[in-house]
């Protein structure tokens, strides 16, 4: 014999009109679905920012003057650019008091068809010796021993593994390391040594079909640490007031610059949200007044049998708990394979660093959102509820008829 | 003080716009366990709302109302719905199963809210007695209009009430099957079960000890004399040892039967 108890009859009603449980399901699969995306969204943002700019290990970053926006869109969503100024500079800006380490780096033109590469990327010259954003942060180490002129460190999205071999500009080249995921542009970029970039240059007007024009003495950005307790405004204050033509920006503030530009957007997605979560809400608080009303004479017929108000009152934010966990799990499942899988579709599409949370993490927005859309189902469900449970059975009884 | 059910001055009125409309108009009774009560009347004259009253489904707009002389007005809604749960059974005027179950789960059903873990055999006897042993299984749409009825009689036993609250519960029964269920109900009366039964079927007088009959709300009982003449079978009280008659006229089978509750 089964038992009899709450938990059977909730599960009865639920099933008693499958297509009014199924829309109310959809409609929180929906809500929370959409909070879970743009959760997990936000905080690759986020994650991604975070861990870029700590890996780009740079406090603060000196550009031709009037580049400060082309140049934050290179080193976070890694946008193609080339800007150049004399190569003087480097030696300059490490003459700066407070300034612990230079290192150069040289954008080149963009390379869109390259034969071994899908999609867009960046290709970016740097010096091994004296370097401190790149090699750190090879997955692969290089045993201690110096990048050869013709070998290159990839990002995790150029596709390539260690020892292929690839043709840039008419030159041949090895990879040697791959880099971390960031998430942001560093993961689209390939870096050459300065030596090789500069030997691909001179070869390009021989063997490319567009010679190169980046000027021996050209460089595009240089990548400062500052000594341990100094503090980076006010080297590129320095370094701003000391030289000529060049913009100095900090690291905090292109996190700021990059924040701003998604607050936006944020916003946008707040609102958006919001309204699918009000809607949601008001159609569970809307079923369930029909549904009270509609069973208004059955539950006076249990209260007559002795139900408790307590029961009644359970039985229908019951219902609503089944539909709103049945709905949210879906829209959980559903969102988060997605995200998971179309990970690189974001990438593109929003030209936007982007980096999934943890598992653990995940789990945890997950169990939150999960609590959020129970407690949405209770309170839609809870006028409707105290109504009915407190209502008079007899008065319940002729109502209903 | 051997009154089960006591009724003091119990009113019930509606306001309809200006209108005061008295649905039960200062009733007083006493009810002693294993009485019989029928009471019949017009359609409109109260009997339904009065029978509300007394499970305390409706809240009185004067007047008191005691069981086992525990007033009701003063129980909270935990007592009160163990009061209904173990005390009363209630047979209702209208189609009153849970759709959502089955004959069994619905005849079991009131066993949940009174703690008791009500067996198996208990619920198939109880379904057998109403004649229903081969619908344990059906929703109530796939009943017909006196089954659904017999289950709700069913399903008011299932606690073993003190007190019976029937309303119109032979409605939809043929002759036959409502004697039937009459006599399973009189077998429990003996047995000490209170009903009280709401009918428009005078002939049921002859199963109850007190009739009484409702006029525009007011409850006026019978005169024995008068219900004898009413009744073309044995008035109430007018034959006083009606319970060993008509005990012996019963079926063996259900006297059987009988002996399980
Ligand atoms: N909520 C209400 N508002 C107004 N009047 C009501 C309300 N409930 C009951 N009444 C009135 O109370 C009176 C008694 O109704 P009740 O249902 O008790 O009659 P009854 O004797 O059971 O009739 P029947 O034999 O037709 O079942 C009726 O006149 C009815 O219109
Ligand atoms: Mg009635």
């Amino acid at each position: 014999m089964n038992r009899l108890n709450l938990p059977y009859i909730i599960l009865q009603n639920v099933k008693r009109k499958p297509y009014r449980t199924a829309a109310i399901a959809l409609c929180v699969m929906i809500a929370t679905g959409t909070l879970f995306a743009a959760t997990v969204a936000m905080r690759g943002i986020q994650n991604s920012l975070q861990v870029g700019l700590e890996r780009l290990g740079a406090d603060v970053i000196v550009v031709p003057r009037g580049q400060q926006i082309t140049a934050q869109e290179a080193f976070i969503s890694g946008q193609p650019t080339t800007f150049y100024m004399d190569r003087q500079i480097e030696n300059q800006v490490a003459a700066i008091p407070g300034v612990r380490r230079a290192s150069p780096q040289v954008f080149v033109q963009t390379l869109t068809n390259a034969k071994c590469c899908v999609g867009e990327f960046f290709l970016i010259g740097f010096d091994p010796r004296n370097d401190f954003t790149i090699s750190p942060w090879l997955t692969t180490h290089l045993n201690n021993r110096d990048l050869k002129p013709n070998e290159i460190i990839v990002g995790d999205r150029i596709l390539l593994e260690p020892g292929d071999t690839v043709m840039f500009y008419g030159s041949f080249f090895t990879v040697a390391g791959i880099l971390e995921p960031t998430g942001m542009g560093i993961d689209r970029t390939v870096f050459v040594p300065n030596e090789g970039l500069r030997q691909m240059i001179a070869a390009s007007h021989v063997r490319a079909e567009k010679a190169l024009t980046i000027a021996p003495n050209q460089i595009s950005a240089v990548l400062i640490k500052v000594t341990p307790g100094t503090n980076p405004n006010e080297v590129a204050e320095q370094i701003e007031m000391k030289l000529d033509g060049v913009q100095a920006i900090t690291a905090t503030q292109m996190i700021l610059a990059v924040s701003k530009q998604f607050a936006g957007l944020l916003n946008i997605i707040v609102v958006v949200i919001a309204a699918l979560w009000l809607m949601a809400f008001i159609t569970i608080a809307l079923v369930f007044t029909l549904i009270v009303n509609e069973r208004q004479r059955e539950i006076a017929l249990l209260r007559a049998m002795g139900a408790r108000q307590r029961f009644v009152f359970r039985l229908i934010v019951g219902e609503a708990l089944v539909l709103t966990a049945l709905g949210g799990a879906i829209g959980l499942l559903v969102s988060a394979i997605v995200l998971f899988n179309f990970q690189n579709l974001f990438e593109d599409r929003l030209h936007a660093p982007f980096l999934l949370p943890t598992a653990p993490e995940a789990i945890f927005v997950i169990l939150i959102l999960f609590g959020v859309a129970l407690a949405s189902g209770a309170l839609a469900s809870l006028q409707p509820a105290l109504r009915i449970s407190r209502l008079e059975p007899y008065e319940a009884i002729r109502q209903g008829e | 003080m051997d009154s089960q059910i006591t009724l003091r001055a119990l009113s019930k009125f509606y306001k309809q716009g200006d209108e005061k409309i008295i649905a039960v108009d200062n009733v007083t009774l006493d009810v002693r366990a294993g009485d019989f009560i029928v009471i019949t009347g017009r359609s409109g004259a109260g009997k339904t709302t009065l029978l509300s009253l007394i499970g305390r489904l409706a809240e009185p707009s004067a007047g008191t109302l005691a069981i086992d002389g525990v007033d009701l007005q003063s129980l909270d809604d935990a007592a009160l719905s163990a009061l209904r749960a173990r005390k009363l059974g209630f047979v209702f005027q209208f189609a009153s199963l849970i759709p959502t179950l089955n004959v069994f789960d619905n005849i079991r059903l009131p066993g949940l809210f009174a703690d008791k873990l009500v067996d198996e055999s208990r619920v198939t006897d109880l379904a057998r007695m109403v004649g229903l042993g081969d619908k344990l299984n059906n929703r109530p749409a796939q009943l017909s209009g006196g089954q659904r009825r017999r289950v709700a009689i069913a399903r008011a036993l299932v606690n073993r009430p003190a007190i019976l609250l029937a309303d119109e519960p032979t409605g939809d029964l043929d002759v036959d099957t409502e004697k039937e269920m009459l006599d399973l109900l009189q077998s429990l009366n003996t047995q000490g079960m209170t009903i009280i039964l709401v009918t428009h079927n005078p002939n049921l007088i002859a199963y109850c000890n007190r009739a009484f009959r409702m006029e525009r709300g007011r409850l006026i009982e019978n005169a024995p004399v008068i219900a004898s003449v009413l009744s073309a079978v044995e008035g109430c009280e007018a034959i006083p040892n009606r319970h060993t008659e008509i005990a012996s006229s019963r079926k063996p089978l259900l006297a059987m039967t009988f002996e399980n509750l």
